[in-house]
């Protein structure tokens, strides 16, 4: 600690994070990149709303959502199909107004179908988005940090991990310094309460 | 903010260098090809009928189609349109002309609606429409929806020209206020414009979404013509700085919503009609799953609707502006493809059956109408420069 950076946790946990604050969402991605092109990767961002541009310096990888949705929407076909077709056409066909029971009458299965792609590709989108972004968890280690915690809309954030191969606190400091940031703050875990 | 209102591209307008000889060419396609279709159509004038209602319909559908994205522009406060509205409104504006190119159907009426010659007295399902189906109130309807689009369609361009001089926001204001008064009556125009020329080809028929599909076809049209209009002026190197790749990512997803639309609402026409299993109106779908007119009609549910929903479903490539060009001119082929299976199958019951009349047809009006667009296109800027909302549609981010 030999500049004295303002510590959030507990000094006797390990830092988790070194966590810095921008006035502008531009200053936030000036940051970034100055930070990415640095050679650290394990830095993220947590903006009171979404940024356009951010997450193309942050180089995140393309979400999982679309193959999660398309996959909700085959599943959902194929179980839909089957659950008509199987019983109306197989097991015990039926006819019914006249309508053939072979794949010519297909139309009528086609709006449950539908119904049930959208249902499940839906479902997919909205589970997943949750899911992915780690959801249910009750506690988050940049909580510790007090002005996040109860400020985490009036400021544009970024934290670098500490689990980044490359990381060494003054050389962190210093770079999110030059980039105008400001409560530059040792982010350190809280001691549990298992004991 | 300030930063951006500095930053405005400069407007641009149109030189015509850049058309040269082509611009003569439409002139003499139009010429010649009016003249042919005069020589065929007192041979032919049945053919010439359909031929002329169908490449009629197919420009209907597009300018209808351009003047409701003018509108939804205006209805919503768009700001991603702006540098795309002069030209929708350059080409909704072509409404008058359209009018007068398809003035010929006022004598070849009865050959192509043919209740028209047919007498109430002797046609009981004629004469329990009758109050509706006659041929003065059919005219003076034709007349109202030229009227109502046309001037609609001229008006947003006047205020629009007007804003392009002092640049006050009323213009804006004013359009806006057209849009809302229009978006009702246009839509049961439009509906009632599609009962009466499409489906009073066979007056048994009847479908009440028949409207909305028409309606479909004509908002997917407009947008295959305005990607391919920004995609030519933009290799000629105009409209770069209004017109991004993010445009192109809108228009893309854009093409998909209505190609959806377009699927959706085609299959539930096809599945009530076919499920209700009422004649009347399964005529309609019998008749053009009937001999050589069922291959077209797979053709077009795979080609309007499966192919294009297939190209237009990832994220990458939607942002290309080639790739959309060639999708944009598949979908409109496949548009063309939709109108001849509404007119044509009524003339040839027998089946599939080619004339030169359809093609010359089409090429006499498009020509003609591409001629007149060409003409006007130098006469304003090419985007609304002076809209309050240019700098957020050049900064657009999708």
């Amino acid at each position: 600690m030999s500049r004295h950076l303002p510590v959030a946790g507990s000094l006797a946990e390990p830092l988790h994070a070194v966590g810095a604050r921008f006035d502008t969402p531009d200053a936030l991605i000036a940051a970034v990149r100055s930070i990415r092109a640095a050679g650290y990767n394990a830095v993220d961002c947590y903006t009171p709303y979404p940024i356009h541009g951010l997450a193309e310096e942050l180089k995140a990888p393309k979400s999982l959502i679309s193959f999660l949705v398309l996959g909700g929407a085959v599943t959902a076909i194929a179980l839909a199909l089957t659950m008509q077709l199987v019983p109306s056409s197989l097991i015990y066909p039926l006819v019914v107004g006249g309508k053939p029971v072979n794949f010519s009458g297909l139309p009528q299965y086609v709006p449950i179908t539908v119904a049930l792609t959208l249902m499940l590709g839906a479902l997919a989108a909205v589970k997943g988005m949750i899911l992915l972004g780690g959801m249910p968890r009750l506690n988050h280690p940049m909580l510790a940090w007090d002005l996040f915690a109860k400020d985490a809309s009036r400021g544009f954030f970024l934290a670098v991990s500490a689990r980044d191969p490359n990381f060494t606190l003054e050389k962190v400091t210093e770079l999110l310094e030059t980039s105008g940031a400001g409560d530059i703050t040792a982010i350190h875990l809280e001691p549990s309460d298992d004991e | 903010m300030s930063d951006e209102t500095t930053h405005l591209p400069p407007a641009e307008t149109f030189d015509y260098k850049h058309v040269g000889g082509r611009f003569i060419g439409l002139c003499v396609t139009a010429i010649v090809t009016l003249l042919i279709s005069l020589v065929l159509g007192i041979g032919n004038p049945q053919q010439f009928a359909f031929s002329w209602l169908f490449a009629g319909w197919f420009f209907v559908t597009i300018l209808i189609g351009s003047l409701f994205w003018v509108i939804v522009h205006h209805a919503t406060d768009a700001a991603w349109s702006v540098g795309i509205r002069r030209q929708l409104e350059n080409i909704s504006c072509q409404l008058p002309l359209l009018a007068l190119l398809l003035l010929p159907l006022l004598f070849v009426a009865p050959k192509v609606w043919t209740w028209m010659a047919e007498s109430p007295t002797h046609n009981h399902e004629l004469a329990e429409k009758a109050a509706y189906l006659n041929v003065d109130f059919f005219w003076i309807r034709t007349a109202v929806y030229f009227l109502l689009f046309g001037i609609v369609a001229l008006l947003f361009r006047r205020n629009s020209l007007a804003q392009d001089q002092d640049g006050a926001a009323i213009h804006s204001i004013r359009n806006r206020r057209i849009a809302f008064f229009i978006i009702p009556f246009g839509a049961i125009a439009l509906t009632f414009w599609s009962f009466d020329w499409m489906m009073g080809l066979n007056i048994r028929f009847v479908s009440t979404i028949f409207g909305i599909y028409n309606f479909a076809g004509a908002v997917l049209a407009a947008l295959c013509v305005i990607i391919l209009l920004a995609n030519a002026l933009r290799s000629a190197g105009y409209l770069k700085r209004v017109l991004t790749a993010q445009h192109n990512f809108a228009f893309g997803k854009l093409l998909l919503a209505f190609t959806l639309f377009w699927g959706w609402i085609a299959f539930v026409q096809y599945m009530l009609i076919w499920y209700a299993n009422i004649p009347e109106e399964t005529s309609f779908y019998v008749l053009r799953s009937t001999g050589s007119w069922k291959v077209l009609g797979i053709l077009l549910v795979v080609g309007h609707f499966i192919i294009p929903f297939c190209l237009l479903l990832f994220r990458g490539p939607k942002a290309n502006a080639r790739f959309l060009g060639v999708v944009a001119f598949w979908i409109l082929t496949m548009h063309l493809l939709d109108v001849y299976m509404l007119v044509l199958p009524v003339l040839h019951p027998e089946g599939f059956q080619p004339a030169v009349l359809d093609v010359v047809a089409l090429l006499a009006i498009g020509s003609t109408l591409g001629a007149f667009f060409l003409k006007g296109l130098g006469d304003s800027p090419l985007w609304p420069s002076r809209d309050p909302r240019l700098a957020e549609a050049v900064n657009f981010n999708d």
